[in-house]
């Protein structure tokens, strides 16, 4: 039985649990007061209101699916306490090698300028430099765009999009990553799932600025599945064997001569909302990988750059 | 010269009805709602709460 930690709200678990053809446990953080839970150093389990229970006898691995992304309406003591009971239950998988898809600190340790390094060897990419109190190379004083490392507010609840800057303009004493600007036709996203890949285009056609997530709800343009041309499925599967993963999502853009650039790859990216713009079956493929794909331990991901 | 604060925008939210997340068959969602739960920031996917507001801060 495959134990799911996450969140109630979330739409792309939604589909993994309507869509599975084996036992699915889902354990939501935010509604922990709902469930009985049991952790003992030789057992452990959990029961929900409505009787379904998994155990340390019937769980055959486990999902971490943004669990810690969702706020308790409660004091930060009880928060921590919560998120220590989440973690000893995903560490029993994971010193077992029962663990599906990306640990959720899978970012933190290959980050946007680990995964360009490993990308190189494999896509194309853009010439990218994070700075701080050092002048941008000439080639990325115009014409470039500054992207946000994180997505975290500020005080006032403001976020940065990707945004097209001049290098000479920014206060030097901000750590800025700057990648050259280019002028692509199409965003392209790949989603890794196992040996599979499912690729999607959305034209930018129509884009008012350069990213298209601020527009999505308001544009009419969907993502439609697209071939992935033999030399990109090639290199990410390198790069996938780099990074000793299975899963995630790539996100590159296309050129007006078709080449795909590498932009960065998203090891724990949301993908419920492709299979709502173009409906293939992808929550299916998905619940198959996790039910019945390879599992992992925490001993099983070096680092991406030693390969 | 240019900071951060400068380039900061007002975050896309959406405003979803409240759900009602179901033991019985672990869901939350009608699955013609799922997508609205599936939201994105700038530099990727995050999933926000019922009423659109972003809880996601360290993971795409």
């Amino acid at each position: 039985m495959l134990l799911v930690l996450c969140g109630s709200l979330d739409g792309s678990v939604d589909l993994v649990v309507h869509n599975s053809r084996t036992n699915i446990f889902r354990f939501n953080i935010d509604l922990i007061d709902e469930y009985s839970v049991i952790l003992e150093p030789h057992f452990w389990s959990i029961e929900n209101p409505s009787g379904a229970r998994i155990d340390s006898n019937i769980a055959t691995r486990a999902w971490w699916w943004k669990a810690f992304s969702f706020a308790l309406d409660k004091d930060p003591m009880y928060q921590e306490e919560v998120k220590y009971l989440f973690r000893e239950i995903y560490a029993w998988f994971g010193h077992r090698e029962l663990i599906v898809g990306n640990t959720p600190d899978f970012e933190n340790r290959f980050g946007k300028i680990a995964q360009l390094e490993v990308a190189t060897r494999h896509l194309p990419t853009l010439p990218t430099s994070l700075r701080v109190n050092n002048p941008f190379p000439e080639s990325l004083l115009k014409s470039a765009i500054a992207k946000p490392l994180t997505s975290t507010m500020d005080a006032g609840g403001r976020v940065r999009q990707t945004t097209d800057v001049s290098g000479m303009d920014l206060d030097p004493a901000y750590p800025w990553l700057i990648q050259e600007l280019a002028h692509a036709k199409s965003d392209i996203t790949v989603l890794v799932v196992g040996s599979r890949l499912y690729a999607y285009r959305r034209s930018r056609a129509n884009l008012t600025g350069l990213d298209w997530r601020p527009e999505q709800f308001t544009s009419p343009e969907k993502w439609e599945l697209t071939a992935v041309p033999e030399q990109y499925e090639v290199g990410i599967f390198n790069f996938m064997e780099d990074t000793k993963s299975d899963w995630g999502r790539i996100d590159f853009l296309e050129m007006p001569d078709e080449k795909w650039i590498f932009l960065e790859y998203n090891a724990n990216g949301q993908w419920g909302f492709l299979e709502q713009d173009c409906p293939i079956g992808l929550p299916e493929h998905v619940a198959e990988f996790l039910c019945l794909g390879p599992t992992k331990g925490f001993n099983n991901t070096r680092s991406p750059n030693k390969a | 010269m240019i900071t951060y604060a400068d380039l900061a925008t007002e975050a896309v939210r959406i405003d979803l009805d409240e759900p009602t997340y179901r033991h019985e068959d672990q869901m939350s969602s009608t699955l013609s709602e799922a997508g609205k739960i599936f939201m994105w920031t700038p530099n990727g996917t995050q999933t926000f709460d019922h009423t659109g507001k972003p809880s996601d801060s360290d993971q795409d």
